[in-house]
């Protein structure tokens, strides 16, 4: 059984829309003919029925004229003796008693097989009187023919009205039977409009089901294609298991997904690769830096500067020229920090001292005009950091923050704890920053300028990247500034937890 | 719409699809069913469908619409059935009018097995009786008898006790004013009948009644054989204001119904009182409003039984009862109620 539907579904699924259009049609017509064919059936039968009704009528008649011809042809020859009524006496009584064959002879409650079987009865009773009277003729018994005559004529009248009570009784019995075929065929009229609503609602629920199950793939395959027009190229597949025009165009469709599927697939994985190449660009723009600068530090051999640095100092102490000694002292100390330091931590004092180096360096340089303030905790002195932080800070505050003021310009080193945390404040009270550009800074996005010409060559995006990642944490540094020429303060926060 | 959501849903429309298809054509199955039953209850004509038996009596009575026959024949039929045999009311469906002679003539002439005939002393018909009973056909009379025909048997109410009957009736309505008792004889009845219940209701108020011998009782014959003659006699009689009778004793219930319509259209009631003859709707109404005072109910389906019985006695066993009486009941205002109850519903059930 499952086979044979299985059988059945395979083969519709695998028939046209044209086909399957009109199957459906032809299905519902069907239907619509089955049903057409039983009202007709009916219909005739009825008809059929309406015939035998008036055929019993018609045999009725036969009868009585056949037995009048008897009475007739009986009369005719006791009035001739004729041979020819003779002749026609047997004939008529002949065809009476073949027409009396057909009724019927048994008791029965029906009053018109009855009445059937009381004829025939009768009949028999007339014929035998008529012969009777027939032979009494020819043996000239006047006196017994005569008699035998009336008592034929009043069976022969007793009979007549027996078939024509009969033929009252069937046309009565028909009549009913004429109301019984107008009701019914009233009652068929009503089954059948019934019927054929029911059927034509029918049919329209089935070719719109039928209909929809052809065109729901193609609704499907619609909304799939708005999807992907969305962007969504996660779309379910159509599921089609026709092979009709529908299905074929499903199915391209879902090949078409698929390999967009794996189009942007394979672009991803380009777009990746790209990447990793820039990356890997960085990196080696990064090594390169290196390479600049361990050339940088090959040029100069640091024993032979400092030593040179420290004879100058010496010079200038023996010629009484102290601040020349202590100049050229700070700048030894400055060089010394950035080529010892470079590549390792260092403690907080250890910064707080180059950037005093620094200051004196440029003070002496600008005629001191920086004015520069510390206050920092001394407990706090030994904390570690990475090298070289301080220093490019406070450049970058005097570089951009007051080295063009008008006013006396003033930076300002605060290091203090608060919490679990220490706080490293560097605030001048330069032209300050607008907040796009510190957003800008904090992202890395500054292209910063040459810095080899005047500075020791690192720069603030340097400072913030080794800051974050020496702490792994994104807040590790904060630039604050009220606007223009409110001056800038820029913020580290160490954490007190243990770092390498 | 997701895969699994689509697949279900292309199960609920195969279903779906099933489902109609399965609706249409049972629909149309269940309705040619329906159809072919409608047709087949409606044609519930016994031409077709009807019980065939072994023996057939007729019945023939001269009156032929009287409810009292029609009790007759009904339980007459109901009894024949248990022996397998029909009865026919001869004439009944036939287009002409016959009389019993006629009747018996054809009955003869069908070659029933037996003849249930309400007899009358004509010597025609009692002739026709002998016919019948020389060709072997049982005839029992009903009612009326043939006594000097062949007939087997007679199924009746016994005339003296009949009379009885009435006498007593009249002796319980007569007071001082009661004069003059008129007893409508039946013109087809035979002398001796008439004699039989005039004297025993002559009988039975004297007995009662010794010393007084004022009451007059007089017979007058009616007659019944003409069609519409017995309502033109009645309305004579009581339209006759000098000579109108105190008591009226109906012998037939068609007399009963003449006298209390007469009785009525001329605005004799209470005037006369009258003891009718068996009853039907109108004259136990007419019991009810007391215009008739009393009634004689025979019991007419033990007739038609008793008819039927004598018939197969006679055919089984070769001999049968000469008489087979009836019972009869006086129908009063006390009881008539309980007649009319089963009349009503006769009517409600024919």
């Amino acid at each position: 059984m499952n086979m044979i539907i299985n059988i059945i579904k395979y083969k519709w699924y695998s028939l046209t829309i044209r086909f399957k259009l009109v199957a459906v049609f032809m299905f519902t017509c069907f239907i619509i003919f089955i049903v057409n064919i039983f009202l007709y059936v009916n219909v005739n039968s009825m008809i059929g029925k309406i015939n035998e009704v008036y055929k019993s009528n018609v045999n009725l008649n036969e009868l009585s004229d056949s037995l009048a011809d008897v009475q007739d042809s009986m009369t005719d020859y006791l009035t001739t003796k004729g041979s020819e009524a003779l002749h026609g006496y047997y004939s008529a009584e002949q065809r009476y008693n073949n027409l009396l064959g057909r009724l019927n002879t048994t008791i029965t409650d029906s009053h018109i097989l009855l009445m059937e079987k009381n004829i025939k009865n009768m009949s028999a009773a007339y014929l035998t009187v008529t012969r009777e009277t027939m032979q009494a003729k020819r043996a000239r018994n006047v006196e017994k023919y005569k008699g035998n005559y009336d008592k034929a004529s009043d069976l022969f009248s007793y009979i007549n009205t027996y078939i024509n009570s009969l033929n009252n009784e069937q046309f009565k019995y028909n009549s009913d039977n004429y109301k019984v075929l107008l009701v019914s065929l009233r009652y068929l009229e009503t089954i059948a409009t019934a019927i054929l609503i029911i059927i034509i609602l029918m049919n329209v629920f089935l070719v719109y089901i039928l209909t929809y199950s052809i065109i729901s793939p193609l609704i499907q395959l619609a909304k799939n294609a708005n999807e992907i027009a969305k962007g969504n190229f996660e779309v379910s597949l159509v599921e089609v298991r026709a092979l009709d025009e529908v299905g074929i165009v499903s199915k391209a469709f879902s090949r078409m997904i698929l390999s967009i599927q794996e189009y942007i697939e394979k672009i991803k994985i380009n777009l990746e690769t790209e990447n990793m190449m820039k990356e890997k660009e960085l990196i080696m723009a990064g090594h390169l830096k290196d390479a600049q600068l361990k050339y940088l530090q090959t040029q100069i051999n640091p024993h032979f500067l400092f030593n040179t640095l420290n004879a100058g100092a010496q010079l200038a102490m023996m010629e009484g020229a102290d601040r020349t000694c202590l100049f050229i002292e700070n700048m030894a100390d400055f060089f010394r920090y950035n080529i010892k330091k470079i590549n390792e931590d260092a403690t907080l004092e250890e910064e707080i001292k180059l950037v005093d180096n620094y200051i004196h360096i440029l003070n002496v340089r600008f005629s001191g005009e920086i004015h520069f303030e510390k206050a920092v905790d001394d407990n706090l002195m030994k904390i570690c950091v990475p090298s070289m932080i301080l220093q490019p800070i406070v450049e970058n505050a005097i570089n951009y923050g007051i080295r063009d003021v008008e006013w006396e310009g003033i930076i300002k080193l605060q290091v203090y704890q608060k919490a679990d945390s220490t706080y490293i404040s560097i605030k001048d009270n330069g032209i300050g920053i607008e907040q796009k550009k510190i957003d800008d800074i904090m992202r890395g996005e500054i292209i910063e300028p040459d810095l080899s010409k005047n500075s020791n060559g690192i720069g603030l995006g340097n400072v913030i990247n080794r800051l974050k990642l020496y702490y792994n944490r994104e807040d590790v540094i904060e630039i604050i500034s009220a606007g223009k020429n409110q001056g800038t303060e820029i913020i580290i926060h160490i954490p007190h937890v243990s770092h390498k | 719409m997701t895969m699994k959501s689509f697949n279900k849903h292309k199960k609920v429309l195969t279903l779906v699809i099933c489902w109609s298809m399965t609706i249409i054509i049972l629909l149309t199955i269940f309705s040619i069913f329906y159809f072919r039953e409608k047709l087949l209850s409606m044609d519930a004509s016994n031409i077709t469908n009807y019980k065939r038996y072994d023996k057939h009596y007729a019945l023939i009575t001269s009156n032929m619409d009287l409810p009292f026959w029609e009790s007759v024949y009904e339980e007459a039929k109901i009894e024949a059935e248990k022996y397998n045999a029909y009865v026919e009311y001869v004439g009944k469906n036939l287009s002409g009018n016959y009389d019993v002679k006629v009747l018996l003539r054809i009955a003869i002439d069908c070659a029933v097995d037996g003849i249930i005939i309400e007899g009358s002393e004509d010597t025609e018909v009692t002739a026709l009786i002998d016919e019948a009973v020389q060709k072997g056909i049982v005839v029992i009379t009903v009612l009326r008898d043939s006594p000097k025909s062949e007939r087997q048997s007679f199924v009746g109410i016994n005339n003296y006790n009949l009379g009885q009957t009435y006498g007593q009736q009249v002796l319980k309505i007569k007071d001082k004013d009661t004069k003059r008792i008129l007893v409508l004889m039946d013109s087809s009845s035979s002398d001796a009948n008439k004699n039989i219940i005039y004297s025993s209701i002559k009988q039975t108020i004297q007995k009662e009644d010794a010393k007084n011998k004022r009451l007059d009782i007089q017979t007058v014959t009616v007659d019944n054989e003409n069609t519409f003659a017995s309502e033109e006699a009645i309305r004579d009689i009581i339209m006759d204001t000098k000579n109108l009778p105190d008591i009226m004793i109906c012998l037939s219930s068609i007399d009963t119904r003449c006298a209390y319509q007469a009785v009525v259209d001329h605005n004799k009631v209470g005037l006369v009182d009258i003891l009718g003859y068996y009853y039907s709707q109108d004259i136990l109404s007419a019991v009810q409003k007391e215009i008739i005072h009393s009634t004689i109910s025979i019991d007419a389906k033990q007739m038609g039984a008793l008819c039927v019985q004598a018939i197969n006695e006679y055919t089984r066993a070769g001999r049968v009862s000469d008489y087979l009486p009836v019972d009869t009941q006086v129908i009063t205002l006390e009881n008539v109620s309980h007649y009319l109850k089963d009349e009503n519903e006769k009517m409600i059930t024919p």
